[in-house]
């Protein structure tokens, strides 16, 4: 026999802003999480909320979450499931009961700016000869890279790509070289919240020195920080990640692309872009114009898009089994698709890692690539 | 056209829906004009779409069509279909509304021939049967559609009136000329005193339910689809069949919550969807579906009845699996759902054939419109806001609202409030009138029988089993018979105008019907023959649908030997029937209303209010009953003073007469005249009477209760609930409910998390442990909704018995629970047992011979359509004593008594059927065996002195006439000649085969019907003779049939205690027993009479023991039915 401790609930209830209390246990969000729909992995959002509404451990895998949110799009009571998970991860981080690589990837954010222990030096290695301004010399647009992009070879090239569009296009940016660090978004999918503030505040010092009225973003993960955590914190300057800041210009007629090679192309919509922050159509608006053949969609699409498996922190863990990008992959090709076109590094990643090991030979890329191959 | 602009002030009635049709009925029963305005060409609204109802498995269409036949015909009522409100001006007693009629294009000339339908070449989706099937343009939307005329859909016409006509093939074709392409839309100017709002819901478009496939996948379909599936009048004939491939799903799933109880969607609890579902499910069940499968959040079988229900359709092997779907899609042949069933935690991947989802109730599409247009406003939900002191009430006077126009409802739920709606408009009615409808000349029926034979096939019902022309020949041969003819549906309006014509034309004398149940639909036909003249007890139903078709489907040719016998058998007692002329009484204008708490206090103020003079009787010293109790009541979180502070004064001003401490001691009579005597020594002679004594919160035994301080019942809570020093209070749900036999109660749920949040807002730590949360009604899944978001904790136990998953010891609770599937303790200061309602008896119930259901509730006329009647003419149920209810239900159905018993009370005399005994003067030698017989005491006299017989008295059942040595007693309708002329026909061929089977009009008659309707097979053996009560049954019936070599004799009727007869059937126990002895002695086999109770209900009962007895007569040797027959002969 449980019993119930009061002080514990009422701990879980204010960590998780009380989301928990107002579901009514259907199951949907368990059923219909992706993660359960390729293995047995003992991920139960259910019973995840469950805990939260009665104050209990939950013992099962709370850090297998993707955090990506499709269960939210089919919870009829509306609930905040994945602040429910946060909460209950900031609890267990408290209580040191975060896996042991999830302490490390705060350790090294703590001391050298980025979770994957590069080097603070080497951060701005990719830009090397491209003669990009330094932000701090004060510019309208503040190109914010992400610790992914910057340390990961294969997301150099989008990188480049990204700039260079801004530069053609006469866009003034700069960046902050080897002094940007993490957004935090690893933090905060760690649960430990109290360093997360001490990260937006050091950051939003570091934004608002250089005056720009823009941040764009090369990953999706940290403009979604950007605008859902540090606008909270005192963030001014308006955040966009690169596909939203391209297809503004696009829509201005300041873009123009022309028909590429490329065909029988699907764009994949990484979860922060798609569900947290609903911008589902633009991409496809450019795409559209870029393709040869007309755009295919994948089973699941737009705001009820498959994750890569990336998110929430997966990307620093080691799972058994079947992966999530695999699943995705395979629906890529059922829906007849040649090259699959997305705009996350780490989707980026996963899907490319998929469909290369798998001997699949559909070309994964950046959305960026893709738009600096058309430019008109 | 109508002429509805010089109605002296009607009540006007927007939708003609089951609701809109009751209000009709009972206000045209006041006295009131109507006129009932319908936006579709046909009465009936989503009610005659519907297969069978539950929990009683009544044919829908069967039981409203009567309905639908009574509004069309009653004088009072005008009827305006393809009609809608557009204006309103005025005040309350004087309405100015602009109703505009859209032209048919039909006249009513139209004969129903259906070549204009054949001749018409355009075609659209069928909106009765939800598009599954197509219509023309010109069509009949069912049929049983009434007004009869069809109609011409001029958007889907190729014609454009009035200038372009390139095709007039249906006018061509129409022999009377019916089609009319220069009708035009015209407005009507109506005067009305009231106006009823009744217009029904819409149902959620179900591709709004992204994930569940409706719309791309064929075998996804909604609930009302299925519905129509299993409609033998429907798109398949009954048939559960895939769209996809045409052919009997191996699985069905059937999705609750589709749409309901979604934030996304629609936030509240679509209140139906459950029953019908486990309905569905059932019927799948019994259609042959192997797997069928219901996933649902909490089962909310809030009703009457509903939880045994539930129940039944369990032990049938229905799974119901706690859980909603994530995800439908097809894979390949199949579907694929994946669910969590959060009973064990398991997530699930199942393929069916079949998936069905119970969309969401939602406003009719009118809805927002017709709010602005009759300057009434609308709830957060959308419907029609209403008062929550009396929840027929819009936000303007004079305006009255009913059924799912104000938020989902079931057909009994709406029924009742269309009646209370009546009772609120009649209080603007000043003018009352009763229009007769025209007789004509009586016919002269004395010359020899001339008996018409209507045979009706009921679409495929009955043609689909039996062989309807192989009856129609036979019947030709019978002596007597003029004519004979087949209907498709002899009960539609356009065949019962034929059958008067036939009348006239044949110059019939007598008429048979041979279709489904003279409980049903015997008055529709004697009407009929009444318009024609002829005397409506000249005439006689064979009920060849539920006890030959329905229930022999694999044996056509038996089954059509049998109909022959059947239709036989009606027409040997046509012959013998006489005309027969109803009684008139007077009435006496007075009512009493017993019991002075909402309901009763709602029902005297109302009758009151019509001008009738009320008393009301209340044991207590003071009005308000539970309300006195309660101090906040919920959903909606009123206080309870303020409402017993406006009742008690509407009560006061409306000329009603309280009698405080007071009971009533003795009440005998009948309806129209009835006599207290109360205890303050008064008498008091009345018309009808409100039973509203309501019933007594269940008293626990539970949890320690009585003994631990700690533990409470909710009731309690609401008295301390402003000085609790608890700081930790646990709600245990169900305490005495819905467990050993007792039903759900109905309102408790919503007062448990009424009271679960004024706890929490005073800073508790709240736990409620509960089985389903059946927030069903108004607002109440709102306020679960706050209850869980302050932060009331939920546990969900399950069991039978509380004590099995629920423990208190020491101050902790525990419980397993089916969530996080632990158990759980839970520190509680304070336990608060959830209380439902016990029924209470009184003296007064069995002094009126009223009948209780299976709990001890008063039992209700019928539970579909009859809610607020009891069995007993003149006698009205209102409040918790017919059931429980929460206030605002106690209220309206306090209304709807009101209704119910001004229909009487508002006339100066009352018609009586004339089912009444006689006594043959000549014959009687006063020996006064028929005085302790009569159950009525109707009979008086002294031996060998005088005997009179008190016709008003009298309820028809036919003992004395048993109990008559001398053959001086007779009871018309039911004499021996007429039920010897059933008993020879019936054993004209191969009696040996047959068991005559005499059965009651009240229990096993109806139990035989609903065998038909629940389609349980069983040999073909019986013919069912109907009388009104087994003590009818007298010895010369009896040895008649073993004369003539019937098989076996058995007499069935009402289980002990129930007989409508008070004891009659008692007697009727003692006569057989009586009889075997005698049969034993004649060395005839004493088994060759049997008796056999069987309830309304017990259709597997009657069916099963037709099983036994026909394997009895299977096994009598030849020289046993010889023996039988000299035995009697010898005799003779």
């Amino acid at each position: 026999m449980l019993l119930l401790n009061d002080e514990r609930w009422d701990r879980v209830n204010s960590m998780t802003g009380g989301e928990a209390s107002v579901c009514f246990q259907c199951g949907s969000c368990s059923a219909h999480c992706p993660i359960n729909a390729i293995s047995d992995s003992g991920l139960n959002m259910r019973k995840i909320v469950r805990s939260a509404q009665l104050g209990l451990d939950f013992n099962g895998e709370l850090w297998n979450c993707a955090t990506c949110k499709l269960c939210e799009t089919t919870c009829p009571r509306e609930v905040g499931i994945v602040d429910v998970v946060l909460g209950l991860r900031s609890l267990a981080f408290e209580e040191k009961k975060a896996p042991e690589k999830i302490e490390k990837v705060v350790w090294d954010i703590y001391e050298n700016g980025n979770p994957w222990g590069g080097k603070k030096g080497e951060r701005s290695l990719w830009a090397d000869g491209l003669g990009i301004k330094d932000a701090r010399a004060g510019v309208k647009v503040l190109f914010f890279v992400g610790c992914e992009s910057a340390y990961s070879r294969e997301a150099h090239e989008s990188l480049r790509s990204i700039t260079e569009i801004m530069s053609r296009l006469g866009v003034d940016f700069g960046i902050l070289g080897n002094d940007e660090r993490c957004c935090g978004e690893p933090v905060l999918n760690a649960g430990e919240l109290g360093y997360m503030e001490e990260i937006a505040s050091q950051n939003i010092a570091a934004f608002q020195k250089t005056g720009a009225e823009i941040v764009v973003t090369a990953s999706p993960h940290c403009s979604n920080t950007f605008r859902n955590y540090y606008s909270k914190h005192g963030l001014k300057a308006r955040v966009m990640h690169y596909s939203e800041f391209f297809y503004d210009l696009f829509r201005d007629g300041k873009l123009k692309l022309r028909s590429d090679s490329i065909s029988e192309t699907a764009y994949h919509d990484p979860c922060v872009l798609s569900r947290y922050d609903d911008f589902v159509s633009g991409p496809r608006e450019m795409l559209s114009v870029v393709t040869r053949s007309p755009l295919i969609e994948m089973e699941h699409t737009g705001r009820e898009s498959l994750c890569c498996g990336g998110g929430g922190n997966r990307m620093f863990l080691d799972f058994e089994g079947a992966r999530l990008a695999d699943r995705r992959m395979d629906e890529s090709a059922a829906a007849g698709a040649k090259n699959v076109v997305t705009a996350c590094p780490y989707c980026v990643m996963n899907l490319r890692d998929s469909s290369d090991t798998r001997k699949m030979g559909i070309g994964v890329h950046d959305l960026a690539e893709v738009l600096r191959g058309a430019l008109a | 056209m109508t002429q509805v602009e010089n109605l002296s002030k009607p009540v006007l009635v927007i939708g003609g829906g089951i609701a809109g049709i009751q209000a009709s009925l009972d206000l045209a029963e006041s006295g009131a004009k109507v006129v009932l305005v319908e936006k579709s060409p046909a009465l009936g609204g989503k009610m005659a779409g519907l297969d069978k109802n539950f929990p009683t498995l009544d044919c829908s269409i069967c039981i409203e069509s009567p309905k639908i036949s009574d509004v069309m015909r009653n004088r009072n009522v005008t009827v305006l279909t393809l009609s809608e409100v557009v204006k309103v001006d005025g005040q309350a007693g004087d309405f100015l509304v602009t109703v505009r009629e859209s032209p048919r294009f039909v006249t009513d000339e139209c004969t129903r021939c259906d070549l204009c339908v054949e001749a018409c070449p355009q075609l659209t989706r069928n909106e009765f049967d939800s598009g599954m099937g197509a219509r023309k343009a010109i069509y009949t939307p069912f049929s049983q559609a009434e007004p009869g005329k069809y109609v011409l859909d001029i958007e889907t016409c190729l014609n454009e009136p009035p200038n372009y006509y390139p095709c007039q093939r249906c006018y061509d074709v129409c022999q009377p000329k019916a089609i009319d392409y220069s009708m035009i839309t015209e407005d009507h100017l109506i005067h009305a005193s009231a106006i009823i709002v009744a217009t029904g819901f819409d149902l959620l478009n179900p591709e709004l339910l992204k994930d569940f496939g409706y719309g791309t996948d064929p075998d996804v379909l909604t609930s009302y689809e299925f519905e129509r599936l299993l409609s033998s009048a429907g798109p398949t004939e009954g048939d559960i069949l895939k769209p996809s491939n045409m052919k009997m799903p191996e699985s069905v799933l059937f999705v609750l919550c589709s749409g309901s109880r979604d934030r996304r969607i629609v936030e509240y609890c679509s209140r139906i969807c459950c029953m019908y579902s486990v309905k569905e499910a059932m019927q799948a069940s019994e259609h042959g579906v192997k797997k069928a499968t219901a996933l649902y959040i909490d089962v909310r079988a809030y009703g009457k009845g509903f939880d045994a229900f539930y129940q039944r359709t369990l032990d049938q092997g229905v799974r119901f699996v706690r859980g909603r779907p994530a995800d439908i899609r097809r894979n390949k042949d199949l579907i694929t759902v994946r669910y969590d069933s959060t009973s064990d935690g398991k997530l699930i991947q199942e393929d069916y054939d079949m998936v069905v989802l119970a969309t969401a109730t939602i406003p009719g599409r009118g809805t927002p419109e017709l709010s602005r247009i009759l300057g009434i406003e609308l709830g957060e939900d959308g419907f029609f806001r209403t008062d929550e002191a009396n929840p027929v009430e819009t936000t303007r006077r004079g305006i009255l609202v009913a059924g799912c126009a104000s938020g989902p409802k079931d057909i009994p739920d709406s029924v009742t409030e269309a009646s209370a709606a009546a009772a609120s408009a009649m209080e603007f009615v000043a003018e009352r009138e009763w229009i007769k409808e025209e007789v004509p000349e009586p016919l002269d029926t004395s010359g020899d029988p001339r008996v018409g034979v209507f045979l009706c096939d009921c679409g495929s019902n009955i043609a689909g089993v039996v062989n309807v022309k192989e009856v129609m020949n036979r019947a030709t041969g019978i002596p007597g018979v003029a004519y004979v003819e087949e209907n498709k549906f002899s009960c539609s309006g356009s065949t019962q105008d034929q059958i008067v014509r036939r009348i006239g034309e044949k110059k019939l004398n007598r008429v048979v019907v041979s279709a489904c149940s003279p409980k049903t639909h015997g008055s529709t036909f004697q009407r009929a023959c009444a318009r024609a003249g002829l005397n409506p007890f000249l005439f006689e139903m064979a009920n060849v649908r539920n006890m030959d078709s329905w229930v022999h489907r694999g044996e056509k040719e038996a089954a059509t030997r049998k109909a022959v016998d059947m239709v036989g058998m009606a027409v040997a007692k046509a012959r013998a029937l006489a005309p027969l002329t109803e009684k008139e009484f007077p009435v006496t204008r007075r009512a009493l209303v017993l019991g002075g708490g909402v309901a009763g206090l709602s029902a005297a103020t109302a009758l009151a209010r019509m001008g009738i003079e009320t008393h009301l009787v209340e044991s207590s010293p003071s009005l308000g009953g539970m309300l006195n109790s309660l101090e906040e009541l919920a959903p909606a979180g009123i206080r309870s003073r303020e409402v017993l502070n406006r009742k008690v004064s509407e009560f006061n001003s409306s000329g009603a007469v309280a009698h405080l401490s007071t009971r009533v001691m003795v009440i005998s009579g009948f309806v129209g005249n009835y006599q207290a005597s109360l205890s303050d020594g008064s008498t008091m002679d009345l018309g009808a009477v409100v039973l509203a004594t309501g019933a007594n919160p269940y008293s626990p035994k539970e949890f320690g209760y009585g003994n631990d301080p700690r533990v409470i019942t909710s009731l309690e809570l609401e008295k301390r609930m402003d000085s609790l020093d608890a700081g930790s209070v646990s709600i245990i749900s169900c305490v005495g409910s819905r467990e050993k036999g007792r039903g759900c109660s109905r309102f408790c749920c919503s007062t448990m998390l009424g009271q679960a949040l004024r706890l929490r807002e005073k800073g508790k730590r709240v736990r409620v442990l509960y089985r389903d949360i059946r927030a069903y009604s108004r607002y109440a899944e709102d306020l679960y909704y706050k209850a869980s978001k302050s932060g009331v904790q939920f546990f969900k136990y399950d069991s039978n018995e509380n004590g099995e998953s629920v423990e208190l010891q020491e101050g902790v609770l525990t419980v397993r629970d089916d969530l996080s599937g632990e158990t759980i303790g839970l520190k509680s200061d304070l336990v608060v047992l959830n209380v439902g309602m016990v029924p209470v008896d009184d003296p007064v119930f069995s002094q009126l011979k009223l009948s209780r259901d299976e709990e001890g509730f008063l039992l209700e006329l019928h539970p579909k359509l009859g809610p607020v009647e009891a069995a007993v003419p003149g006698v009205f149920l209102a409040g918790t004593v017919q059931g429980p209810k929460d206030f605002r239900e106690s209220s309206v159905q306090g209304l709807a008594a009101a209704s119910k018993a001004s229909g009487i009370l508002l006339k100066d005399r009352m018609k009586k059927e004339p089912i009444i005994a006689t006594i043959d003067a000549k014959k009687c030698t006063k020996c006064m065996q028929c005085e302790p017989a009569c159950p009525y005491g109707a009979i008086k006299g002294e031996r060998g002195k005088w005997i009179e017989l008190n016709a008003a008295v009298c309820m028809g059942c036919g003992n004395c006439v048993s109990s008559c040595f001398v053959g001086a007693m007779s009871m018309p309708g039911f004499t021996d000649d007429q039920l010897i002329a059933q008993i020879d026909a019936a054993t004209e061929e191969d009696p040996q085969e047959k068991v005559v089977t005499f059965a009651c009009n009240w229990c096993s008659y109806a139990g035989a019907d609903q065998a038909g309707i629940s389609k349980i097979q069983y040999p073909p053996s019986s013919r069912v003779i109907r009388t009104m009560c087994s003590s009818r049954v007298s010895q010369k019936l009896v040895w008649r049939a073993l004369e003539r070599g019937a098989g076996a004799v058995l007499i069935t009727g009402c289980h002990i205690n129930d007989c409508h007869y008070i004891s009659a059937n008692e007697d009727t126990e003692k006569r057989i027993e009586r009889w075997r002895k005698m049969l034993e002695g004649r060395g005839v086999n004493p088994d060759r009479l049997q008796l056999h109770w069987v309830s309304a209900a017990e259709g597997n009962r009657f069916a099963q023991k037709m099983r036994e007895m026909d394997k009895f007569i299977r096994t009598l040797p030849e020289e046993e039915i010889a023996k039988g027959r000299e035995a009697f002969l010898r005799r003779a």
